[in-house]
């Protein structure tokens, strides 16, 4: 074919003449086709896809049109789309060219299929299907799904999906996935610059999925995802205040959730001064989890509806509502200094929206406090209290704070006090808070002390600590423990009782009653029996199981066969061997095998060399492993052989006991680690495959 | 709190009505239904019906979806009491920046859900029946099934599962799997040696978007 040939065949895509593009077609061969024009060397497929023309792309791309080849300015026809739906079709046809490879290879087989299908439509074209729902619907099914279950999938199946998913807006939830699916996310999602404007929802830890956050970054910044509105970040660590600062760019984050262990104190200050400081106007929700104080000097948030902070100084938090004008939510664990400001008045002019206030963990400020903070908040609609000292245990005082909250719809309760000799009245207390905020009281002996518990009905919180033998003021009330979902039960010596009934726990701890968890000083814990804890929660709803005491070896065995959907166990690794008899007990370790997906060996019970093997074989189908290593040269066997033989491991984490270890150099000289993230300090490794 | 209970029950009224579904089944629905179902309630209240001897006419519903629906309300009729009326919307909004989930189905609805099936294709025609009544709690567990259902699954199983169609031949993006794969070994046929040669220098699409 002449030259003048191919730039008319480049014309005629130009122009989005079909008929002659057709025409051709039929006499060129695929090098006539991606024949590069001089001077800018773009090939006709770059021109259909200048202008868009979506029919001449998806024949050029049929035949076999190249998407890569580079003109003079190093542009691919692909750069030249200029509209979602054109960089989609790009994508479609290259995927469909695999697929199509895909099906050569399978040809027999796929043709029966549908043919067998198109054989039973007529009969069944009355059955409704899932195509049958309205786009509203499937709509409505996307939104509950993660971006990459929606895109795995649904793309792809045909343009009508591929329609609706361009509506969808993306949830990327990054927590607890394998390093496949987070690459699958990285590669298929985010990506794809069609997608990235549709990622609404982004969440992000490094727990678990070790350095997750730094691998995001490397390939991302939070700018191309223009229409984020909720981002939720995990341990980010020493990043925290270099990503903050890069969200004023983004124009609808709405709500911002930040969870931070052991962050550094000195840049709390510096964190809040970014997050609460108005430099990310949109901001509506913000929820600081950090284990230290927050500080809140120098703050305003014009924006902000709805704000957690644990934990802050009153002071600066009555400093804060000064600037927080629409806030109607706040959720806030309190601690003061003596003598700064706490002058509440005007409280409510300040923040004449705020209806719903929960106080979490009271502990560290007096009750007067609490008195004067809600008696200036006569506004209230809900009102959510924890509290651990005596002076929250004034039922007058309480029924008077209360009586100037007129508007009060919900008010959750919760009280534990420590008995000492004292002789506390409960009845007292609760008496005084009338029929109109019924209360119970349990008394509990931990370690020969004596805790009273005193909470509203239902009990307000999800997490729950007590021990067996905990007395209940009445019976016969139901659903006090709906809300319980982690309980934590303290396995004592006395009689058990056990007269509550938690229906919904999916993660319960048995503790021993010291806290002590030496196994040769300990026997067997024989009292307690499977009856004991299938009164106290519905077993077959329980997920995750600690124990920190060693049960028979019996109840062990029973536990694991009624309770069907549990898949991870926290344990002592001497405790685990005392129970399956090193291991060796045939029917303990084939449950183990088959339930348990995540092992936590508790404690300082390192794996040894020795119980390797064994160990691999129990654990065989295990994807997330904690555990203690005593020696280097045990790490140096150990590990090696865990990455190898766990083939569904995803999450690895060793702890050093006795000497701390410098990783670095086996890290180099280990190439199985090189698809595999990491993180290590000088005691710990952790890896993420 | 205390309040809205005693209201709730202050407005109950103990009439019924009753409504007739697409093939002629007549169903006595009470409040808890009413409440639930928006389109009746605000149907109700346009019409303004007086004489409830008449059945309201359900044309979109078969009577075994309308019972199923009736039966749901009923067991829910009590979580009304924990929804705020709508001087409160604000407590629905608080969690409307957030993603919703699909991994909290209580236990009675996981077993009511169990009744309906893909392969009868109840399963949509219960979905279709939440959305034609509007029942908000009912049709967001029928989304959250089909969700749990496809998730951790590929397109190619869930194109088996569902029975999924392909875009019909020479329309839309996706052609149909039995023309592509004649058209393909047909061309394979006609390639000259050099042809096929050039063929395979095409870049891999992995390498697209380096």
């Amino acid at each position: 074919m002449e030259e003048t040939e191919t730039e008319q065949f480049a014309q005629a895509c130009f122009d989005n003449n079909l008929y002659l593009v057709e025409l051709f077609l039929e006499q060129m061969t695929l090098e006539e086709i991606n024949y590069q024009l001089k001077p800018d060397l773009v090939t006709a497929l770059g021109c259909a896809a200048y202008l868009g023309n979506s029919e001449i792309i998806s024949i050029l791309l049929d035949h076999g049109a190249s998407p890569t080849l580079k003109t003079v300015d190093g542009q691919t026809p692909f750069d030249f789309a200029q509209t979602k739906e054109i960089q989609q079709l790009f994508d479609m046809k290259i995927d469909k060219r695999n697929f199509d490879k895909f099906i050569i290879a399978n040809k027999s087989n796929q043709n029966k299929k549908i043919n067998n299908l198109q054989q039973f439509l007529p009969q069944t074209s009355i059955i409704s299907t899932l195509e049958h729902l309205p786009d509203e619907i499937i709509l409505e099914i996307f939104k509950h799904m993660k971006a990459i279950d929606i895109i795995r999938a649904f793309f792809m199946l045909n343009s009508r999906f591929n329609r609706i998913i361009n509506d969808v807006k993306l949830n990327v939830d990054l927590e607890n996935i394998s390093k496949n699916d987070f690459d699958y996310n990285c590669e298929h999602i985010l990506c794809k610059r069609y997608f990235q404007s549709q990622v609404h929802f982004l969440k992000l830890s490094n727990i678990g999925t070790w350095r997750a956050i730094d691998t995001f970054f490397d390939k991302f910044a939070i700018e191309q995802f223009t229409n984020l509105t909720c981002l939720t970040l995990i341990d980010s660590k020493s990043l925290l205040r270099e990503i903050l600062e890069s969200l004023s760019s983004l124009r609808y984050l709405n709500t911002l959730i930040i969870q931070e262990s052991d962050y550094p104190t000195d840049n709390t200050s510096s964190i809040s001064n970014i997050v609460i400081s108005d430099k990310i106007s949109s901001l509506k929700k913000c929820v600081l989890l950090f284990d230290e104080l927050v500080r809140l000097d120098n703050v305003s948030l014009s924006h902000i509806e709805d704000l957690t902070i644990t934990y802050c100084y009153l002071h600066e938090l009555l400093i804060l509502l000064d600037n927080v004008p629409k806030l109607k939510f706040l959720t806030v664990e309190l601690a003061y200094i003596e003598d700064e400001n706490r002058d509440c008045t005007h409280l409510s002019t300040k923040v004449p929206l705020l209806t719903h206030l929960n106080l979490i963990k009271t502990g560290r400020i007096y009750f007067e406090y609490i008195e004067s903070l809600l008696e200036n908040l006569p506004q209230l609609k809900y009102l959510s209290c924890s509290a651990t000292d005596y002076d929250f245990a004034d039922g007058e005082r309480w029924e008077h704070t209360l009586s100037t909250l007129h508007s009060l719809g919900t008010f959750q309760f919760d009280l534990v006090l420590a008995v000492d000799n004292d002789v506390v009245t409960a009845t007292n207390i609760i008496s005084k808070f009338n029929q109109q905020w019924p209360m119970v009281y349990e008394h509990d002996e931990i370690n020969n002390h004596e805790f009273l518990y005193i909470h509203t009905i239902p009990y307000p919180h999800s997490t729950l600590r007590k021990s067996f033998s905990c007395f209940r003021s009445a019976n016969s009330l139901s659903n006090v423990y709906d809300k319980v979902e982690y309980l934590s039960h303290i396995v004592n010596s006395s009689q058990i009782i056990s007269p509550n009934y938690y229906p919904n726990v999916h993660s319960l701890e048995l503790e021993d009653e010291e806290g002590d968890n030496d196994i040769l000083i300990k026997n067997v814990q024989k009292s307690l029996a499977l009856d004991d804890i299938a009164k106290t929660i519905c077993l077959s709803k329980l997920k995750h199981l600690k124990i920190t005491i060693r049960l028979s070896s019996d109840l062990f065995l029973q536990l694991l066969q009624k309770a069907k959907n549990l898949n991870s166990l926290e344990i002592p690794f001497g405790i685990l061997l005392k129970m399956t008899r090193n291991l060796n007990e045939d029917t303990v370790c084939y449950y183990l095998n088959k339930m348990i997906k995540k092992l936590v060996l508790c404690n300082t019970d390192e794996l040894t060399v020795y119980k390797t093997l064994q160990f691999i074989n129990v654990f065989s189908n295990i994807v997330h492993l904690y555990l203690n290593i005593r020696t280097i040269d045990e790490f140096c066997i150990i590990t090696p052989l865990l990455l190898e033989k766990l083939v569904k491991l995803e999450d690895l984490q060793i702890q050093m006991i006795d000497s701390n270890y410098n990783f670095d150099a086996w890290l180099r000289a280990n190439t199985v680690l090189e698809n595999f993230t990491y993180q290590r300090d000088e005691y710990t490794l952790q890896i993420w495959k | 709190m205390a309040t809205n209970v005693e209201e709730t029950y202050l407005y109950s009224s103990p009439t019924t009505f009753k409504v007739s579904s697409k093939d002629g089944e007549i169903f006595d629905i009470d409040d808890s239904f009413i409440n639930q179902s928006k389109t009746i309630k605000n149907m109700l209240n346009v019409l303004d019906i007086a004489d409830n001897h008449m059945p309201i006419p359900l044309q979109n519903i078969k009577g075994t979806m309308l019972n199923a629906a009736i039966v749901f309300c009923k067991y829910h009729k009590n979580d009304l009491l924990s929804i705020p009326d709508d001087e409160d919307e604000d407590d629905f909004e608080r969690d409307a920046y957030e993603p919703r989930r699909s991994d909290d189905i209580s236990e009675w609805d996981k077993e009511f859900i169990k009744q309906f099936t893909v392969e009868e294709g109840t399963l949509f025609d219960i979905i279709m029946a939440a959305n034609y009544l509007d029942i908000k709690a009912l049709l967001a567990v029928g989304c959250k099934t089909i969700a749990n259902m496809v998730r951790g699954k590929n397109s190619d199983q869930v194109r088996q599962m569902f029975n999924i169609s392909y875009d019909p031949p020479g329309e839309g993006l996706n052609t149909p799997r039995n023309s592509v794969t004649s058209k393909e070994s047909g061309d394979n046929q006609l390639l000259t040696t050099q042809e096929k040669e050039s063929r395979c220098k095409t870049p891999s699409p992995e390498l697209m978007y380096d």
